[in-house]
């Protein structure tokens, strides 16, 4: 025998069955039996014990009233209150069974005659049996009314006393065991009941399929979950409307929905079925179930067991993975059509069992049908050469756990050419690392590898025609290098014989002087001497002469410590006479007598040259008052030369060119263009200075800037 | 003719000599000394034109320099010859090109010597302008 059944912890069920009947009780034990009760010891016991009994019986009465209004509402609120309203009734109940019972020992005390107390006994104890109907569903009630009612009425007989009594006191012992005993199997079977009941009710209600019992053609129970699937509050709301509610006027074959239900209800009635069906929700929306339809047999009454499953999530992934498997057919198709228009096909390798499987588009590409390809391997179709080549890379890829790989090879075609083939391929790698699969494109680049030999063909001529115009160009070049320095030779013997033509003329002159003088007889020995000694000096003047104009030309290996006054007066013993000759003034303005370290005779040449071309403009433009500048100068630690003339300076149009190679304005026919070129590579390239070109107001400003 | 005649008549003559290189003017002075005795000296031809112009006596001979400064023998020798045709005009220069000598003749020069001067082809210049005046 459970504990439980002496305590206090009934399920709420069981407590609410017992508030159910405690009014009938009530109106039974304080209001029934006391009034019979009363009406037969009526004058025979004082009438205020009488009335003092029935009064508690109604106090008692209104209390019960007042605890199970109180345990309803308790309960409804869900406030936990529920224990404390069942030991208030306890203590109730347990009260008026006490009073019931003790009347009697009453009835004794005031010595009624025996037929009274006789029927008084009877009623407690008629009391007490209906007390299992009642409160029978919590055993300790029950127990406690049984006992606290019949335990006085067996005092009392005893101690009435009697033959007949004893035996009546007797019986009622054995009577309440009796009556205790089946109160207890009557408290066990209620609370299997109700615990089975709870828990069929909660898989009924919580089943996953919606569950109805159908009797010909209409619902007669349904649990919340179908309720719910057709979006009803509950069963109670569902089954309230008509089946033709549910369906929407035709199935999706155009059958009418009532008409096949008909049908199918009756199938139902000799066997299974199961048939998937579009219902309508409360809202109007309409939705798939499976039904299955059991026919069984309840009560002896043939009724039909409905199972329905929401299947509407299953029709729409099924709608949407139909409509996914168009989309990628469709997908396919493109993907085939743009592989074949870009002549590629994809293909995938399997690492682990060295499978190669290519698509139909990638064996097309090769010339071979679906069929034809069976017995080959890619493998075997491509060049040796390239072969090793493709493993190598992919090694490397492997290695350095790429992802991506590209190789281009050659591959034989069925009609026996070489197809040059692209092929791209992304590698997959197990959780080890270690490569498992390639999948990737194959791209017939044969077309494109053409063109490119074509044009590295083309490349390749061009590239020797390049050289071939280079070389003539630096042939050319080194003509009119040659050209130039022939010319600056020319130009060189011009004014060797100018310079020489004076000490000629004078030693020519001297020596006719010695000539006539010794035919006149006037030559005397000091006059000898002194002629002689003249022509010796004219000599050694021819002689540097032509040491200077040697040196000029001589180019300086290494640096030599300069200064701008020696260039420029080296420079100007050479022409300073063939130019004031020409009527042409020299100006000069030498203001820095510091030294440096550079190329003096490569200067000179520059300097040279710079006051030549200043020369050449005066007298081509035959300017009145011809006059060249040349300033010395320093300025921010830098050395500057400036040779400048009054020719009018160079029109801005040539200003930018004048110091490209091959470029010239002069008329005369020995301009090579090249002066002012090689001047500006000597002074920038040899020497680290600056030659620039600007105009003053007057004419042409050519300036060198040397650091110091 | 006999060098001692020469000089006997070159003597008597005046000379108006234009040089502008030093080492050329005295050497060749050198020479000329020998024969003439009235020297004038320029050192270029605006200085030769200047002291042609301002000289009282007037020259028998010129013997000039081309290429000079502040202006040339050429152009001297043709501001010369406007005032006076007679004096005789010697041009010693180191040009030979025949171009020159034309121009030389039309702006009025009775001779061309070359240089370096030649002691024979002198002293035969010399005999052939003697004779001449």
């Amino acid at each position: 025998m459970s504990k439980r059944n002496f305590f206090l912890n009934y399920d709420d069920t069981l407590i609410s069955e017992m508030f159910k009947n405690i009014i009938m009780g009530a109106i039974a034990s304080n209001i029934i039996a006391p009034i019979v009760v009363a009406y037969i010891l009526f004058g025979l016991i004082p009438l205020f014990v009488l009335t003092m009994w029935l009064c508690i019986h109604i106090f008692l009465f209104i209390l019960k009233i007042y605890s199970y209004k109180q345990f309803i509402a308790s309960k409804k609120n869900n406030d936990g209150k529920t224990r404390k309203f069942l030991i208030f009734y306890m203590i109730n109940a347990f009260i008026t069974a006490f009073l019931l019972g003790s009347i009697v020992i009453v009835g004794v005390i005031y010595k009624v005659p025996n037929i009274d107390i006789l029927m008084i006994s009877i009623f407690a104890i008629t009391v007490s049996a209906g007390s299992i109907g009642s409160i029978g569903t919590v055993f300790i009630v029950f127990l406690g009314f049984t006992f606290f009612s019949i335990t006085p009425v067996i005092v009392a007989l005893w101690y009435h006393g009697g033959d007949n009594f004893d035996t009546f006191a007797m019986v009622l012992v054995i009577y309440m065991f009796i009556h205790m005993i089946s109160g207890i199997k009557f408290f066990n079977v209620n609370r299997r009941n109700i615990e089975l009941q709870k828990k069929f009710k909660t898989i009924y209600n919580k089943s996953f399929d919606g569950i109805a019992l159908i009797k010909g053609h209409k619902a007669i129970e349904c649990n919340d979950r179908l309720a719910k699937m057709f979006g009803y509050r509950n069963g109670k709301e569902f089954l309230s409307y008509n089946i033709s509610k549910f369906m929407p006027p035709t199935q999706k074959s155009g059958e009418s929905s009532m008409k096949k239900m008909l049908k199918e209800l009756k199938k139902a009635s000799k066997q299974t079925i199961s048939f998937e069906w579009i219902q309508t929700k409360k809202n109007g929306s309409n939705f798939w179930v499976e039904i299955t339809l059991i026919p069984v047999e309840i009560n002896k009454e043939k009724v039909i067991y409905g199972v329905w499953r929401d299947i509407d999530e299953r029709k729409k992934t099924e709608k949407r993975l139909k409509e996914d498997a168009k989309q990628i057919k469709a997908l396919q198709e493109k993907t085939r059509i743009a592989l074949l228009g870009t002549n590629s096909g994809t293909w995938e390798w399997d690492l682990i069992n060295d499978v190669i499987i290519s698509s139909a588009e990638s064996k097309m590409i090769i010339g071979y049908t679906e069929h034809e390809y069976e017995k080959l391997f890619w493998q075997d179709l491509i060049h040796p050469n390239d072969l090793k080549s493709i493993m190598l890379i992919l090694q490397d890829a492997f290695n350095l756990k790429e992802k991506n790989v590209e190789v281009v090879y050659r591959i034989k075609h069925k009609n026996g050419k070489w197809v040059w083939i692209m092929s791209k391929g992304f590698i997959e790698y197990d959780e080890n690392q270690k490569a498992v699969n390639i999948i990737g494109v194959n791209t017939d680049i044969t077309a494109i590898k053409r063109a490119e030999d074509e044009i590295k063909r083309i490349n390749s001529n061009l590239e020797r025609e390049i050289v071939k115009q280079i070389n003539t160009l630096r042939q050319k070049d080194q003509q009119l290098l040659h050209q130039s320095r022939l010319a600056q030779m020319g130009e060189m013997i011009s004014m060797i014989a100018h310079q020489w033509r004076q000490p000629l003329t004078a030693i020519s002159a001297t020596s006719g002087a010695i000539n006539l003088k010794a035919q006149l007889n006037r030559l005397d020995k000091d006059m000898a001497i002194e002629l002689s000694s003249k022509i010796s000096n004219y000599s050694q003047h021819l002689s540097s002469t032509i040491d200077d104009f040697r040196d000029f030309f001589k180019s300086n290996k290494e640096k030599k410590e300069t200064s701008y006054n020696e260039i420029v007066q080296n420079v100007l013993g050479i022409i300073e006479t063939s130019i004031i000759n020409k009527n042409i003034e020299i100006i000069k303005e030498l203001n820095v007598n510091d030294t440096f370290n550079s190329y003096p005779n490569e200067l000179k040449q520059v300097v040279m040259n710079l006051i030549k071309n200043a020369e050449d403009i005066l007298l081509e433009k035959k300017i009145e008052n011809p006059t060249i500048h040349i300033k010395t100068y320093k300025k921010d630690s830098k050395l500057i030369l400036e040779v400048s003339d009054n020719a009018g300076g160079v029109p801005k149009d040539i200003l930018p060119k004048i110091f490209d190679p091959y470029f010239s304005t002069k008329t005369k026919k020995d301009g090579t263009g090249l002066g002012l070129y090689m001047s500006k590579t000597i002074i920038e390239e040899h020497c680290g200075g600056t030659l620039s070109v600007s105009n003053s107001g007057v004419g042409a400003v050519f300036r060198v800037e040397i650091g110091e | 003719m006999d060098i001692n005649e020469l000089v006997s008549t070159t003597q008597t003559l005046r000379l108006l000599y234009v040089e502008d290189n030093l080492d050329a003017r005295e050497s060749t002075l050198g020479m000329l000394e020998s024969f003439f005795s009235d020297i004038v000296v320029a050192v270029d031809g605006e200085d030769g034109l200047d002291k042609f112009n301002s000289s009282k006596k007037s020259f028998d001979i010129i013997i000039t320099d081309v290429n000079m400064p502040k202006m040339n023998g050429l152009e001297m020798i043709g501001k010369i010859r406007e005032k006076d045709d007679k004096v005789y005009i010697v041009i010693i220069s180191a040009h030979k090109e025949s171009g020159y000598f034309k121009e030389s003749m039309s702006v009025g020069a009775n001779e061309i010597m070359l240089k370096p001067i030649e002691i024979d082809k002198f002293l035969s210049l010399l005999s052939s302008l003697c004779e001449k005046i």
